[in-house]
């Protein structure tokens, strides 16, 4: 193993998703919702507590459903995650929003040890990555490693749907960051079969724009659909 | 895995890992978490940084997502990224969507190593 390079030092690291919907009565979805407590503390901002101390901080990646809005976190702990959204104006300020988390962390030994008490498991069994390049400028275009596994469709000036031509078990969770110059990634909420990204220029009124994207999907399967191998 | 028949949702992937990484770009630039050592930071300028990995991948390097511990910035990548390179620029979100910035951030990213790699 001396030679195997990329070799990870985190020993049995997960990937979570989580869906907080912050409008309303803030509340957490998703398959891994049951892992974490939610407080809602303010406007914009929200602490995930995890039932199950992490090995260490985990790292937390999100993308804003909410259109004009980008969220950011405080350090997280073994256990907490302290999540904040902003609005994209000329004096941004905090704002409630809707956004798909995805936390990627690691077990305490004794519980990776003990499967019976494997608290931080989750519920997604076989999930997948997928990658793609959503090109939108011009004639909309699907490239990358995943690119027919999806139709696209450009609904409009930065509006693009992405369907899956299997469904996932449940909606996955979806990372779109641009490849262009101030315009920012925002989703629709997705479902099991449709994916929807939409760029938006930062400035004082932000607009519908045209984008290049990279676009990761990560998302399990049915269960008849992973049964048969 | 790869493209049975039958197994509708594929992943291509042949050995995909999780690279966690903390990018400290305020002050000196540093890089931080568990996967620290896999990875170079170069730091280009305000808000404009590159992370090389030092062995390539066999396909491009996925990036999972990026989140700030800054508030009001966002990022966007300056190219799709290589086997090796993943250069992600970093600006205000204050509505003038001009000027570079320099944050901390957390990355997730998936490559895909070599196999011959995985078989020592």
């Amino acid at each position: 193993m001396a030679s195997n390079i990329v070799r990870a030092k985190w020993r049995d690291a997960r990937l979570f998703s989580v869906l907080l919907t912050g409008t309303g009565t803030a509340s957490i979805s998703g398959p891994d919702a049951h892992l974490f407590t939610l407080t809602d503390n303010d406007t914009g901002d929200y602490t995930l507590t995890a039932s199950t101390a992490f090995a260490e901080p985990p790292f937390v990646v999100a993308l804003s459903n909410t259109t004009s809005v980008t969220c950011y976190q405080v350090a997280p702990t073994s256990t907490v995650i302290n999540v904040k959204a902003r609005t994209i104006a000329a004096s941004p300020a905090a704002a409630d929003a809707v956004f798909q988390l995805l936390i990627y962390g690691c077990q305490l030994p004794s519980e990776v040890k003990d499967v019976s008490s494997n608290s931080l498991r989750s519920k997604w069994g076989n999930p997948r990555i997928h990658h793609l390049i959503l090109t939108g400028t011009g004639t909309a275009a699907l490239s990358g490693l995943d690119a027919d596994l999806y139709t696209l469709v450009d609904n409009g000036t930065g509006d693009y749907s992405l369907t899956a031509v299997t469904p996932f078990a449940e909606p996955p969770f979806v990372s779109a960051i641009s490849l262009t110059t101030d315009i920012v990634a925002f989703q629709v909420t997705p479902t099991s079969t449709v994916v929807r990204v939409k760029g938006m220029s930062v400035a004082d009124s932000p607009a519908a724009a045209d984008a290049v994207f990279h676009i990761t999907i990560y998302g399990a399967q049915l269960l008849s659909t992973s049964a048969i191998v | 895995m790869l493209n049975s028949k039958n197994n509708e949702i594929s992943f291509r992937s042949a050995g995909p890992r999780v690279c966690a990484l903390l990018v400290d770009g305020t002050g000196t630039a540093a890089l931080y978490g568990p996967d620290k050592d896999l990875f170079t930071l170069t730091d280009n300028g305000t808000g404009d940084y590159t992370l090389t990995l030092a062995s390539a991948a066999q396909i491009t390097v996925k990036v999972l997502g990026i989140m700030s511990s800054t508030a009001n910035a966002h990022f966007y990548l300056q190219a799709v990224p290589t086997t090796s390179v993943v250069r992600v620029l970093a600006k205000d979100s204050d509505g003038t969507g001009s000027a570079a910035k320099d944050v901390d951030f957390q990355i997730l990213l998936m490559i895909d190593q070599a196999p011959s790699a995985y078989l020592v």
